[in-house]
């Protein structure tokens, strides 16, 4: 009988983007679909098709960014384990929340994603006594624009807006 | 103002002069942040095991 060694999995490689066999494929599928109801099936096989790569980008850069910090902090504070984690309801629930914001955010906007990231960070950490507005807290950030987040530092640290303010009284 | 509405900023301008039809003080007037917006600024900004605040 063969005994059963542990071995550590190999590492896979990244899914290949779509090629043009992929995009024939799809719109023939688009097409058959579209015999009995023309606009809703062909709309949804397609506008996938358009939309899942860069989708699909974004959710993972953002899991491996939050995979590097996660690791970093791991290394500094003791008993912040994958394990642990996983049993971490708020923490759960953050991530799945911020998940979905990151997703439907544009790449170029790092500020918005630092925030979703820092604010799941936080979390993990129980850097975030009250537990009923971290749902609040994070709708926000989906809602708000980088605008938005911007501005509610600059009223918190006024000063660089006084000296704006100072050098346009004085031209 | 969105950031008015939902509390995260205090109105420091008294309750006669709180006219919706004027944008003014906007830009005059001081706009603290209020200790809910504080909360919020806590939860975005970088963990301070990962190097403190970024505010």
């Amino acid at each position: 009988m063969n005994e059963l060694v542990p071995t550590t999995p190999p590492r896979l490689d990244p899914a290949p983007d779509l090629t043009a066999a992929d995009w024939f494929a799809g719109l023939a599928t688009a097409g058959v679909a579209g015999i009995t109801e023309w606009w809703a099936a062909p709309a949804a096989v397609l506008l996938n098709m358009v939309t899942a790569p860069l989708l699909s980008r974004r959710r993972d850069a953002w899991y491996e960014e939050l995979r590097l910090n996660l690791n970093d902090l791991n290394r500094r504070v003791a008993g912040l384990t994958p394990e642990a984690l996983s049993n971490n309801e708020a923490f759960v629930s953050a991530l799945a929340q911020a998940t979905q914001s990151a997703m439907k955010t544009n790449s170029k906007d790092k500020e918005k994603l630092e925030a979703l990231r820092n604010a799941v960070l936080n979390i993990a950490l129980g850097n975030f006594p009250a537990d009923d507005l971290q749902a609040i807290f994070l709708n926000l950030v989906d809602s708000f624009t980088t605008v938005h987040l911007q501005l509610l530092r600059l009223f918190c640290t006024p000063m660089p807006w006084i000296a704006i303010g100072s050098g346009v009284n004085d031209t | 103002m969105d950031l008015l509405s939902r509390g995260l900023i205090r109105d420091s301008r008294s309750i006669a002069a709180r006219n919706p039809d004027s944008d003014e003080s906007l830009v005059i007037n001081e706009w603290p942040v209020s200790n809910l917006g504080k909360k919020f600024l806590d939860l975005v900004s970088n963990p301070p095991q990962l190097g403190g605040k970024q505010i």
